[in-house]
């Protein structure tokens, strides 16, 4: 794919029909050898042909199997071996020649394969002629490719080829494909098992030296820190599934009402570190014990988004299988994951089992003490918006936490020494370069990163957090160009930090006053800008969470929290309605804040999704619904993301799309069961509300709700205001630059003229300098002549004089 | 370590690099000390003269393109596409002119070749089919003989798992990719024709985190984008290790020049702007957990097949001969796609462990690659002021290039949009709004339009 004609600029007529008569030849020779390909017509002259064309043009690819042809023909009627060499010697220099023309042609090196293939040609020419190549282009992939080839029909050892590299390396430290060349031979050494572990580990130490050099070299460098990326890999062990956090928590107790409507159902969870498939009843055992006897619990397992085979959380309603349960029946289950085996993912087997238990009371409604919560009919209050009911846990709630976190026991291979060491050495190599080049990017990365695997490994907790934040905000302002990765990288490594442990968790953690008297208990993450989150493993227990003003654009990952109940998104970037997807597959939530986000900002030709492409797959469902919508614009994706849901309260205030009303009327349509759009009763209709100031005084059922709309009101007033605010000084903005566009232009009329008048004014000096000089040169050729004629008198005077003193002396 | 350097200590690619960083320097200097106006007329794509050039290319063309001759499809391709991005249009006789040169191209067993009587070849037949669909139309979509490609795909297949180029040709990422853009286009995409695919791209994947040539070669950035595209196209990019690619990726973009290389410590090349700048987009795309989740790589036994190629061929063409009638006979009797996997026991459906086509076409995150500077790269340093555009500053122009840089531009300018068909907003754009191409699809880099459009015809049609 790689071609690349040059386009040749106005050539004289007589090279122009030089080219011309050379192009007619080649599309003869090309029809000619296409026309014996198509005869097999391989007689001499033919392959001659053949030949000449391959060596003007190395790309013809049909021409390279006509000759594989021919050689297999010539082959078959000659016994003799020296004639068979010296039809095959042919041929590698027929190649020689069109690699010598073009050595990135594919056809011409798999054809020099293809005659390798027979045994019969010597390999240490194609060693020389390679080394050849490799030196006036270091870089050439095909070349590496070839001499991989030669070295395993030449059952080369491993050590020879790595001499060859380290040669390379020596030669140009800067040449990557000989790195590559290095780390492929050593892994597959590694894997044959062709040295033994302790020679293996002494091989990494030089090679941790070996790279060191070179990048204390020239840290500017990228061969090396890409190298060492690698050795780190073969030094720290590679993650393999783990169960990362489950619900209910171990020992606690849950109370199951079967008459309560879905969301107080409750469910097991499970939450694996990668997505893993075959978790079923087979593979997790659910037992219970009675007096009598230990009995299976039949649970059935699905994944979210249910949609797949294989994911990072899987559930199972508890509901469904206590249908048969009476009222009152009260039950300790057993859960094992990981006994027998089945779990797997696409790294591997589970490690490790996990055991836990939990109590299980089966209720009817008439019980006391649950579904009090199911009706929502005040709004869900924002700790973002609405100080007061809200405070901060105190450090001691931490232990309030205990219950709910759950907190896995992380399955790792004891580390040996050794990697430790190398870990601790190599992050004390990326300081001491980082003493002497205090800007160096790959040294920073660098560090950051061996960092965080200490972090991993460490079995305190988490000792260099606030070195990495620091090495990537440094990051970021050294080297922009790749800033947005680097946010990404410190966003994720951050939010993974809070959730890493009880202390960190509890920080965060706020409790609000309900009216009834209950405490809620907020997860507050927000005012951190982070533009990713992360796993969420570790927040399964989470039913109220804030999320306010970051950076998010995605909330992928979300759909583990299959307790949440209030979720606040509100300033963001969320920017469609399907960056909204995962929540979709969270049965509980009930309120969902997104103001101030951007969704509708840019403008979507929806139809285009209609058709089912690669990367997206529009439901037939909506097309029916299509028909009802003939009016307005029809935003699909609302039905699509929302219409499992069971929200009762929705914001979108704030959002450019929030002011079409056909999107809140799809809003509406979608969300069945939604009651308060924006702070509005639903069933109060929000056109009529903003079209008739009248609607105000219509009888509303209760007092606190006028209170509401008034404050809303209140809001929307300043709103305005400050919009208003904004639209003046944005006119004011677009005006002093229209201004300053005309001033720049009126500058510039005026400079040119300024030019202009200069330049007529030095071309008038200029011409008069001339003339100047023109009359002071003819005045000077006059005067120039007048001394010439006076001397000239002068002379013929002197001459009368001395022929007059000559006469007068004679 | 005794390095062998230049003058003042460093390795020849150093000097090269250094050099190549001064003359970008001059040109942004140049740039930065002009007026705004100044800045909106250097940045300004230089849109006639390069449809100029193109169209030139099209109707005639130098005898310096002899080298080319084995490429005469990928010539059509890089020329329409590049007027397709630039939206101009191409007159219905020149239009019906290339039907019938490509269909001249076309082998009658199936596939195109590089030129009328060369065998058939899984990048020009690439070329071919992209180029008819960019021309557009049904007389140019009705000449794309499906039932003989899809016998031809399966000609190329490899018990491997990877496809080769061409009869007894070279099988690499390349070959992959051809024959998955070119089945999703057609709607071929059937078992036989995916199976292995995603265990021969990701033995490709190295330790660095691109994908090589074949297996144990160094990450480049065509193959990268051809192997991940290749995966996402059949739902099974979850094979490979995407952290390590997105980090490998990011990394190629250079800091001074803004434009991408190919390979580590190579120097940035125009034409890698969509190679390198594409992979972005898919990433944008697929899910966060696929990205969150790294696996480490470890270079597996040698998987390059054996070279006796007669063998396998003769092989993979029986069972073309057996899969292709079938399928195509399922098909005409009007079974869905889902009943056809379920008949051929042979070649199960892929067990793909996360289905991400129900997550929609929505970018999930900003790009991770710095958009305007790749833009900059593009519009400063690779324009020729004749027209058509190229490699770096001091090198020629060609159509090549011109293709893969506007498609770049074309990238970076969608990448801060919200979704595939979102238009951008001006702040994307860099340099006067006008710069504004249209879309490509970032899977098959077609013009959107023509995507869909070929979408919608081929899934309506039976074969023939």
């Amino acid at each position: 794919m790689h071609g690349r004609p040059r386009t040749i600029q106005a050539p004289d007529p007589a090279r122009q029909r030089h080219e011309e008569a050379k192009t007619a030849n080649f599309q003869a020779l090309l029809e000619q050898v296409l026309h014996n390909h198509r005869d097999r017509n391989f007689s001499k002259e033919a392959l001659l042909q053949n030949a000449k064309l391959l060596e003007a043009n190395p790309e013809v690819y049909t021409a390279w199997n006509y000759r594989k042809l021919a050689v297999t023909h010539l082959l078959d009627s000659l016994q003799d071996e020296a004639a068979r060499k010296s039809v095959l010697d042919n041929e590698l220099l027929v190649i020689e020649r069109a690699l010598m023309r073009n050595f990135k042609s594919y056809g011409a090196w798999h054809h020099r394969k293809w005659i390798l293939q027979f045994g019969l040609s010597s390999l240490d020419h194609e060693y020389r002629l390679l080394d050849k190549l490799l030196t006036s282009d270091a870089r050439n992939f095909h070349g590496w490719a070839y001499r991989r080839f030669l070295a395993k029909i030449k059952k080369a050892t491993e050590e020879h080829e790595l001499q060859y590299t380290i040669k390379k390396i020596n030669e140009n430290f800067s040449n990557y494909s000989a790195w590559h060349s290095r780390s492929v031979l050593l892994s597959k050494q590694f894997l044959a098992n062709a040295i033994e572990r302790n020679t293996w580990l002494k091989a990494l130490t030089e090679e941790y030296d070996l790279v060191k050099q070179a990048f204390f070299t020239e840290p500017e460098d990228q061969s090396g820190w890409f190298y060492l990326v690698w050795l780190l890999s073969q030094t720290v062990i590679p993650s393999r599934p783990l169960l990362a956090g489950f619900w209910p928590p171990n020992g606690s107790s849950v109370a199951l009402n079967l008459d309560a409507p879905c969301r107080t159902r409750y469910s097991v969870v499970l939450c694996f570190s990668v997505p893993v498939c075959g978790v079923n009843t087979e593979t997790v055992s659910v037992r219970f014990s009675s007096k009598v006897q230990i009995s299976e619990f039949g649970l059935s397992w699905i994944c979210v988004p249910d949609n797949s085979n294989s994911s990072k959380v899987w559930i199972a309603d508890l509901a469904d299988s206590c249908k048969s349960l009476d009222a009152g029946t009260f039950l300790t289950l057993d859960v094992e994951i990981g006994a027998r085996p089945g779990i797997i993912s696409e790294d591997g087997p589970l490690v490790g089992v996990q055991q836990f238990n939990f109590n299980l009371e089966v209720r009817s409604s008439s019980v006391p003490g649950c579904g009090e919560h199911d009706v929502l009919d005040a709004c869900v209050a924002w700790p973002g918006e609405c100080k007061q009911g809200f405070s901060r846990c105190e450090q001691s709630m931490g232990t309030v936490l205990d219950g709910p976190v759950v907190q896995c026991e992380r399955h790792l291979e004891p580390l040996s020494d050794w990697k430790m060491e190398t870990l601790k050495a190599q992050i004390d190599t990326c300081r001491e370069l980082l003493d002497l080049e205090e800007d160096s990017k790959w040294g920073m990365l660098m560090l950051a990163r061996l960092l965080v695997a200490h972090n991993q490994l460490a079995s305190s907790h988490s000792p260099h957090t606030d070195e990495i934040q620091q090495l990537y905000k440094r990051l970021m302002k050294v080297d922009p160009t790749h800033g947005h990765y680097y946010d990404e990288q410190s966003s994720s490594l951050l939010f993974s930090q809070i959730t890493s442990s009880l202390h960190n968790l509890s920080v965060h953690c706020w409790k609000s006053q309900q009216s009834n008297g209950d405490q809620e208990l907020w997860l507050r993450v927000n005012n951190l800008s982070l533009s990713k989150l992360g796993y969420f493993e570790k927040l399964i227990w989470v039913q109220n969470l804030d999320l306010r003003n970051n950076k998010l654009h995605s909330l992928e990952g979300i759909e583990a929290l299959q307790f949440l109940i209030n979720l606040d998104v509100s300033h963001n970037q969320l920017s469609s309605i399907t960056a909204l997807q995962p929540i979709s597959f969270l049965p509980k939530l009930q309120a969902l804040n997104m103001k101030w986000n951007e969704i509708g900002s840019h403008p979507t030709d929806t139809n285009r999704y209609l058709f089912p492409t690669a990367l997206s797959n529009s439901p037939e469902s909506i097309s029916i619904k299509i028909v009802k919508h003939q009016k307005g614009p029809l935003y699909w994706e609302v039905y699509e993301v929302f219409s499992r849901m069971r929200l009762r309260q929705l914001d979108i205030y704030g959002n450019p799309v929030s002011t079409s009303e056909f999107f809140r009327s799809q809003l509406i349509e979608a969300l069945p069961c939604l009651l308060w759009l924006d702070g509005v009763h639903v069933s109060w209709g929000f056109s009529k509300l903003l079209c008739n100031a009248g609607a105000l005084f219509v009888p509303i059922p209760r007092v606190d709700l006028t209170d509401r709309l008034h404050s809303q009101i209140q809001e929307l007033k300043v709103e305005n205001e400050e919009l208003k605010a904004r639209l003046a000084a944005l006119e004011a903005r677009l005006s002093s630059l229209e201004s300053q566009k005309q001033a720049d232009k009126e500058h510039l009329l005026a400079k040119s003229k300024v030019v202009e008048y200069t330049l007529t004014a030095s071309v008038a000096n200029l011409a008069t300098q001339v003339q100047k000089a023109t009359i002071a040169v003819s005045s000077k050729v006059e005067e120039c002549m007048q001394e010439c004629r006076r001397k000239g008198l002068a002379l013929c005077l002197n001459w009368w004089l001395a022929l007059y003193l000559v006469g007068r002396v004679r | 370590m005794a390095c062998k350097g230049g003058a003042d200590g460093l390795t020849e690619t150093q000097t090269q690099q250094k050099e190549l960083e001064e003359k970008v320097k001059v040109i942004l200097q140049a740039f930065a000390s002009g007026s705004a106006h100044h800045h909106s007329l250097l940045l300004e794509l230089w849109r006639l003269e390069h449809a100029g050039f193109c169209l030139k290319g099209l109707t005639q063309l130098g005898p310096s393109f002899c080298v080319l001759d084995a490429n005469r499809p990928w010539l059509c391709f890089w020329i329409l596409h590049s007027l397709a991005l630039l939206g101009e249009q191409i007159d219905v006789e020149l239009g019906f002119h290339v039907v019938d040169f490509l269909s001249r191209c076309e082998d009658p067993r199936g596939g195109y070749g590089g030129g009328p009587g060369q065998m058939p070849h899984l990048a020009t037949t690439y070329a071919a089919v992209f180029s008819l669909v960019t021309i557009g139309g049904d007389h140019a979509l009705a000449s794309i003989k499906r039932e003989r490609i899809l016998d031809f795909l399966l000609q190329m297949k490899d018990p491997s798992g990877g496809f080769r180029m061409h009869k007894n040709g070279e099988i690499d990422v390349r070959g992959c990719y051809t024959a998955i853009a070119v089945a999703h286009i057609l709607d071929l995409l059937l078992p036989p024709v995916i199976a292995g695919v995603a265990e021969y791209i990701s033995s490709c994947q190295t330790h660095e985190g691109g994908i090589g040539g074949e297996p144990g070669a160094e990450a480049h950035g065509g193959y990268t984008y051809c192997g991940l595209a290749a995966l996402v196209l059949i739902n099974q990019a979850h094979h490979l290790d995407l952290p390590a690619l997105l980090n490998w990726a990011v990394f190629r973009q250079g800091n001074v020049e803004g434009g991408f290389q190919g390979r580590v410590n190579k120097l940035v090349d125009g034409c890698y702007s969509f190679w390198q700048g594409g992979i972005f987009p898919l990433l944008q795309m697929l899910p966060e957990q696929l990205l969150l989740h790294g696996t480490v790589k470890r270079h597996d036994e040698d998987t390059i097949s054996p070279m006796n190629e007669l063998n396998t061929s003769a092989e993979c063409s029986r069972m073309a001969s057996v899969s292709a009638a079938s399928l195509f006979r399922a098909i005409k009797d009007g079974r869905s796609k889902h009943v056809i996997y379920e008949i051929d026991e042979g070649c199960p459906p892929q067990g793909s462990s996360s289905d991400y086509t129900n997550f929609l076409a929505d970018y999930k995150r900003c790009p991770l690659f710095n958009t305007q500077a790749l833009q900059g790269y593009i519009l400063l340093c690779c324009q020729v002021l004749e027209g058509g555009l190229r490699d770096k500053p001091g090198k020629a122009r060609d159509y090549y290039h011109t293709c893969y840089c506007l498609s770049g531009l074309s990238i970076a300018q969608f990448s801060l949009a919200r979704s595939l068909s979102a238009l951008p907003l001006p702040s994307s754009v860099l340099g006067p709004f006008d710069n504004l191409l249209s879309a490509t699809h970032p899977l098959c880099n077609v013009v959107l339009d023509k995507y869909y459009d070929a979408n919608r015809f081929f899934s309506s049609t039976s074969p023939q």
